[in-house]
């Protein structure tokens, strides 16, 4: 088998991979760092508020929140450069070096993968896009079909992807005053402050309802959508949400079934037929019986004599 | 007015202070004050509808930075008793008592006249509004406080010395009722800064967290802006020696008294020395002059601040039309699901 199962069966539903083991970490790095970061920065931005104070002595004072924010400030940028090497590596593994070594590198090809790359915003997610409104405005029934990543998730990358770099770059500049100073004029620390705390508040209302809204609350994902945690979704939901992605794996499953995991086959394999569960029960019993009737396996093996 | 606020104030220290020893000396009251004084209820409703409190805790008032002085060495103006409604108090009368250093009487007139030199006086050349009533005098920001003595933090004495074990040490020399107990008073009291940082801040924000009079005096909000700052933030939410009003505004090295006009060369704000201010001790290390122009009164006011206007409008209108951008498509979707055969092409066709 290569890679990750496509498709793993369990309690007799197909779920379908969506997100590798090294994106369900990044996403839980970024998750928790995002949630550290606003529990720590949204009681200073809101200090006029009574719940402001107790949250920051709940941390136990602005010394441990302020190094907490930082911290997860770090981690966050940190992610970010991953994220960067983790694009380019993608890039190099998936197309140029396999391209290079077969002799068949070209640069148009090598656009069209970029295109064709998962988060890459293309023509359909427009079509998509047109084709939710008209859905959503009872002009047709028909819900777009989408790939693997549709126009609300790419929507939700590119904001994260535009909002570290505004949040990392200021949040820097208020960490180090002095410093930012020294080379920029003293507005540019104040605007720091306003861009900081804005985006802040964007990044919030974008993730806490949005975000929230479209992975979890939604009508056929609530309370919880298990992908976060497991990188696999359940066949009725990417059948629904993610069509073509859905026809996609099939057809890759159909040609390899390799990539096909069936975990309650494999269950049922480990788990001992009715027959054999009844033989080992009676050579159980045959084995009892004989040790206390001072059968073959007894014989010499008492001290008494 | 004054008067009455003077005497609340002594009120409620009364009610709320703390005392760390009993000094032995009560003043003698020569001239009978406390005859009436002495009665918890003497009090009368002013003409302007105000309960005003004449009740004085002799007890109280002989741990007070006063103690020394007489009730008629600040009420001058009271010649017999009973007497007539008092005149506010002037600070800068010379006082019945001698100053310890020299036989001059002694008197806050120096602390009058730099507060004559400052911002702070209707007559100083950068006062917007020329309204007198407007400006402090020294009741405005100063109560009567009384004496505290706090071993904590203060580096040099050692732990051991409590005030009682250092008055056993003066009284080998000095007489029991003899004024080194004043003297210890005194000069401990001052050793420790003893205004918490919120204090600082709450007594100006009497007069310049007022929109009012921001506004009759062509200035800012100063006390809301600051609190929008990280200082102000940190300050409120206890943060110790957390920098203040008077950290910025006040030069090194001069009375508080004297705050200037960020437009006069010699102010501690004048855009020059701004970034100065800031190397405090505990403060920011290595600052530049553009340091000190980061702005810490930031209103969001497009002639003013234009740079700050624009940004936050930009932020405003992005996130505004971003989060009812998808709120709407949010709620266009949850009304659709409720109906899913319901579209215009449907009953066209059908």
């Amino acid at each position: 088998m290569k890679g990750l199962p496509l498709v793993k069966i369990k309690n007799g539903e197909k779920h379908y991979l969506k997100l590798t083991q090294n994106q369900r970490v990044q996403h839980m790095f970024i998750m928790v760092t995002f949630i550290l970061l606003v529990a720590t920065g949204f009681p200073l931005k809101f200090h006029f508020y009574p719940w402001a104070k107790p949250m920051i002595e709940m941390f136990g004072g602005l010394h441990v929140t302020r190094f907490i924010h930082r911290v997860c400030g770090v981690i966050m940028v940190g992610q970010f450069f991953y994220h960067w090497y983790y694009l380019f590596k993608n890039m190099a593994i998936n197309y140029i070096i396999p391209a290079k070594k077969t002799g068949t590198f070209s640069w148009g090809e090598f656009g069209r993968f970029v295109y064709y790359s998962p988060m890459c915003p293309r023509k359909k997610d427009a079509q998509d896009i047109a084709a939710f409104i008209k859905y959503a405005l009872f002009i047709s029934d028909d819900m777009p079909k989408h790939e693997r990543f549709h126009w609300r998730e790419k929507f939700d990358y590119w904001a994260v992807f535009w909002g570290i770099p505004v949040l990392g770059i200021t949040g820097i500049f208020l960490w180090f005053p002095v410093w930012a100073t020294s080379f920029l004029p003293g507005w540019a620390v104040n605007i720091s402050y306003i861009a900081h705390s804005d985006e802040a508040m964007l990044a919030v209302s974008v993730i806490f309802i949005w975000h929230m809204y479209n992975a979890h609350v939604n009508y056929d994902k609530f309370p919880m959508s298990p992908l976060f945690l497991t990188g696999y979704m359940p066949e009725h939901l990417m059948k629904h949400e993610y069509y073509m992605e859905w026809a996609r794996i099939n057809r890759i499953v159909e040609k390899d079934p390799s990539r096909l995991l069936d975990l309650d086959k494999e269950k049922d394999a480990e788990m001992l037929t009715n027959q054999e569960k009844m033989e080992l029960i009676r050579e159980q019993i045959e084995f009892m019986k004989e040790s206390t009737t001072g059968g073959k396996y007894n014989k010499g093996g008492s001290h008494h004599e | 007015m004054r008067i009455f606020f003077l005497f609340t104030i002594m009120a409620a220290g009364i009610l709320f202070g703390t005392l760390s020893a009993h000094a032995s000396s009560i003043v003698p009251d020569d001239e009978n004050c406390m005859m009436c004084h002495k009665y918890p209820g003497l009090s009368r409703v002013s003409d302007e509808g105000y309960l005003r409190q004449f009740y004085v805790d002799s007890d109280r008032y002989a741990h007070s930075v006063h103690t020394k002085v007489k009730c008629t060495g600040c009420h001058v103006d009271i010649k017999e008793i009973p007497h007539k409604e008092a005149k506010i108090v002037d600070c800068s009368t010379e006082c019945h008592i001698t100053m310890g250093d020299s036989a001059k009487p002694f008197s806050h007139s120096k602390i009058v006249e730099e507060l004559k030199g400052s911002i702070h006086n209707v007559d100083n050349e950068h006062v917007n509004a020329r309204i007198a009533e407007d400006f402090p005098t020294c009741t405005d920001c100063h109560s009567n406080p009384t004496y505290r003595f706090i071993t904590d933090d203060v580096r040099d004495v050692h732990d051991a010395r409590t005030q009682d074990k250092i008055f056993q040490k003066c009284s080998v020399c000095h007489d029991q009722d003899a004024s080194y107990k004043y003297y210890f008073n005194h000069v401990t009291h001052r050793i420790k800064n003893l205004s918490a940082s919120e204090d600082v801040v709450k007594t100006c924000s009497k007069c310049h967290s007022r929109d009012d009079m921001a506004e009759k005096h062509k200035l800012k909000n100063a006390a809301s802006t600051y609190l929008d700052t990280f200082h102000g933030k940190a300050v409120e939410f206890g943060m110790e020696n957390a920098p203040t009003c008077i950290d910025c505004h006040v030069r090194d090295g001069q009375s508080v008294h004297k705050i200037l006009s960020h437009k006069s060369p010699d102010s501690a704000t004048y855009v020059e020395n701004r970034y100065k201010s800031c190397e405090g001790e505990g403060c920011h290390a290595n600052t530049t002059r553009e340091f000190g122009l980061i702005r810490m009164h930031v209103v969001i006011d497009k002639d003013l601040y234009p740079v700050e206007f624009w940004v936050a409008l930009a932020f405003t209108v992005l996130t505004l039309g971003v989060f009812f951008l998808l709120q709407g498509l949010m709620v266009l979707e949850l009304i659709r699901i409720m109906f899913p055969n319901l579209s215009f092409r449907r009953k066209r066709n059908g």
